[in-house]
């Protein structure tokens, strides 16, 4: 505080309230539909107050929905892409600071182009690929007379498998692992780090594969730590992709069955809001949380990225 | 059924719903597997079983005519169902009454909401939407023709 | 890029290392962004065969049709309206967590909460608080009848989706503006207080002209973040409608190519989007080096 002003800081205080409740009241709305019955939760205007039908909603939500193995699969969705995303960060930009090599800078940019392609507005043919996520490499190789090349030295003919990632944890993993900032993140991370530790790493004779994991590695725990929570949120938010990919409801996401419980005539169904809006908070729950327990590393991570 | 005006003649309703289709370029044994799982989806106890389950009509002919024989539309909770059946075989289809089948249909379908939308919302007149809906449609048409050209649709 | 003093020599190994990133930017960014390339100059039949070279059409196509017009109209307007709604708020509270009068950490807590909820969780919640007959909201309709409906009026579903992504992306803006105030030498406020300028005008002529580049940057991220992040909010609250009045870009992009299958509109489209991001990221790069050299 640097001045005493009774009338601005009663002014902050009210501003500061009115922005809680603004950013709270969405949440709180959320909150007591689903804990009223369904003629209650129809009633115009809305009771504001919780009403004590909170465990039947959340049980009927819950199974309706089959949200057990819904929130299981975005569970192995959210964790596969945040570790997948941290190790191929890592070993890239590892590669790509540590060693010293003319293709560096040109792999830097390819990855950092990547930014400006957010999967959002190359839906259609990322789409075509998942069909088969080799086919790409086949044809790189065939154009560039690889699989020429091969046959004639040894007779075979280079053929890879057709790998489809429709309907499968792959299809909902690997196409979101590429990563532009955790790249960046932690290219920064290791220009931080002093010339010395390498330099006395190779007066003992440390491999590069040994500096990385038992050296480097642990030292950026903070910085793993920020990127998982932000990568964690990203992933399990991921709503179009996994809506694309997923056809059979075994592999469907629980943000994806937020289409399913939407109440409205276009099902033909009663206004079921209360269920609709325990599923929300059940959906929204888990990312919640991480924000709410690990904000510290969050924001870390968030303000570091684009430095 | 709904009432027409007076001066007009009455068709049969249009035929919609979700359809199976099979694709070519497929193997020998997945064309006799497809036809045994149609043979399957069209036997009369499946298809008794969802006009029962759900409020669908029964999708054969011989499938409703064995309904009626058994009493299925005087039950309770039934009744008054075959109002549908009735509406949709009320004249001998014609080729505007046989139900849609186009190209690109969703997206001439949802050409037709969005006009539609316009006219219920005020923002055009009824006439204006449907001329608008009919020139957007012919322009899918068009496209659709032109992507499929040199093929025959079977 | 300022690099390494001591390296290591292994080729392979550094080529190896960096593969799978590789694969992966090859196989699900560059292969697709190139095929729609081609794709946006060919008729593309949607359940495969032969597709078929037609030039410049699908562009001409897609800058013909009145509709695609509204559609980038309507996201123009979408991303304008709620990144200044988003920034507008951001910046105010932070403006004033950053007196950090007594519990403003429990402010500074709290607010960034709303950042976690995905896009079609705060499509169903607002459409549930919109809702014409139900929810928060519809009660003015009890006073004013009809004067509120998303579903019939286009004006409306548009407030809809606006205040919706608005109020999600605040929580983000906040915390940069938070860091950018923070980021000023509290001396240099103390300064321009004993000069006699009030915390309007100090917040006028001293803190904002200096997280000028938080500013800048807020302004391209929100812009992008709303033409790609709009398909959640769009497609569980209004569909596009009513009578396509919240038909943004990518919705449309989506309802063209797999709705419709017509693949070679959706690829011209995809691409025109593909270039307005290239071009706000472009311009953020430019940016992102000044801020580094002002910091």
């Amino acid at each position: 505080m640097i001045e005493r002003t009774p009338l601005l800081n009663f002014t902050t205080h009210a501003i500061l309230i009115v922005g809680l409740v603004m950013l709270l009241l969405p949440l709180w709305i959320v909150f007591v539909a689903s804990t009223h019955d369904f003629r209650t939760v129809n009633t115009v205007p809305m009771p504001l107050w919780p009403g004590s039908h909170m465990v039947e909603n959340y049980v009927a939500a819950w199974t309706q929905s089959g949200f057990g193995p819904k929130m299981l699969n975005s569970l192995v969705m959210a964790i596969g892409v945040t570790t997948g995303k941290i190790a191929i960060a890592a070993l890239s930009a590892y590669s790509i600071v540590y060693f010293r090599y003319r293709l560096r800078m040109v792999f830097f940019w390819l990855v950092f182009i990547t930014l400006m392609l957010p999967l959002e507005v190359r839906i259609v043919p990322t789409y075509a690929v998942a069909a088969n996520a080799f086919r790409p490499l086949q044809v790189l190789l065939d154009v560039f007379g690889m699989s020429w090349l091969l046959e004639s030295v040894t007779g075979l003919r280079l053929v890879l498998p057709e790998w489809s990632l429709l309907n499968s944890y792959s299809g909902l993993i690997l196409p979101l692992i590429a990563t532009a900032t955790g790249t960046f993140l932690y290219r920064q991370f290791f220009l931080t780090v002093p010339d010395e530790l390498l330099e006395a790493a190779k007066m003992d004779g440390t491999g590069p594969l040994r500096f990385l994991f038992d050296i480097l590695l642990p030292l950026s725990k903070t910085n793993m730590a920020a990127l998982a929570t932000i990568m964690f949120v990203y992933s399990w938010n991921q709503y179009l992709w996994p809506l694309l990919i997923v056809t059979d409801p075994a592999y469907g996401t629980a943000v994806m069955q937020l289409q399913r419980i939407v109440p409205g005539p276009l099902f033909g169904e009663p206004p079921r809001w209360h269920i609709a809006m325990a599923g929300t908070l059940i959906v929204m729950l888990p990312p919640l949380l991480v924000v709410v327990f690990m904000q510290r590393w969050f924001v870390r991570g968030l303000i570091n990225q684009d430095k | 059924m709904l009432p027409v005006y007076e001066g007009f003649q009455r068709h049969n309703s249009l035929v919609g719903g979700a359809s199976l289709w099979v694709m070519q370029g497929k193997s020998r044994g997945e064309y006799q597997a497809a036809a045994a799982f149609l043979d399957y989806v069209a036997s009369r106890a499946e298809v008794e079983w969802m006009p029962t389950v759900t409020g669908y009509i029964p999708i054969t002919n011989a499938a409703f005519r064995h309904m009626q024989e058994t009493g299925f539309y005087s039950r309770p909770g039934f009744a008054g169902r075959e109002t549908a059946i009735t509406s949709l075989t009320f004249t001998p289809p014609n080729e505007n009454t046989r139900g849609i089948r186009l190209g690109n249909f969703t997206s001439i379908r949802s050409e037709l909401t969005s006009e539609m939308q316009a006219a219920y919302t005020g923002q055009k007149s009824v006439q204006q939407a449907l001329d608008d809906a009919v020139a957007r449609g012919n322009q899918i048409l068009r496209r659709f023709e032109q992507t499929m050209r040199g093929r025959q649709l079977p | 890029m300022s690099g390494k003093r001591v390296t290591f020599k292994n080729f392979w190994l550094a080529i190896l290392l960096i593969l799978p990133q590789l694969f992966l930017v090859f196989t699900f960014f560059y292969w697709p962004a190139g095929e729609a390339l081609y794709w946006a100059f060919t008729l593309e039949p949607p359940f495969g065969g032969e597709q078929q070279w037609v030039g410049w059409q699908n562009f001409e196509t897609v800058f013909a049709d009145p509709l695609y017009w509204n559609s980038v109209k309507r996201s123009l307007l979408f991303a304008f309206s709620s990144t200044a709604l988003a920034m507008g708020i951001g910046l105010l509270l932070a403006s004033f967590v950053d007196r950090q009068l007594a519990g403003y950490k429990v402010y500074r807590f709290i607010y960034f909460w709303p950042y976690a909820v995905a896009a079609p969780a705060v499509g169903l919640a607002f459409r549930f608080i919109f809702a014409p007959d139900a929810g928060f909201v519809s009660a003015i309709n009890v006073w004013f009848p009809g004067l509120w409906n998303p579903a019939l009026d286009g004006f409306d579903a548009m407030v809809l989706i606006v205040l919706a992504n608005a109020w999600s992306m605040v929580a983000y803006n906040f915390i940069f503006f938070l860091a950018g105030l923070q980021s000023i030498p509290r001396s240099l406020v103390e300064a321009g207080a004993m000069d006699g300028a009030g915390a309007v005008r100090r917040m006028r002529d001293l803190q904002l002209p200096l997280i000028a580049p938080t500013f800048f940057f807020l302004i391209v991220i929100n812009i992008t973040d709303s033409f790609v992040n709009s398909f959640g909010i769009v497609d569980i609250t209004t569909g596009g409608g009513p009578a396509r009045a919240t038909d943004l870009m990518v919705f449309k992009i989506y309802s063209d190519g797999f709705k419709g299958k017509d693949y070679s509109l959706a690829a011209a489209q995809s691409l025109v989007l593909m270039l307005m991001v290239c071009a706000l990221t472009f311009i953020q790069f430019r940016f992102v080096e000044r801020r580094v050299h002002y910091s």
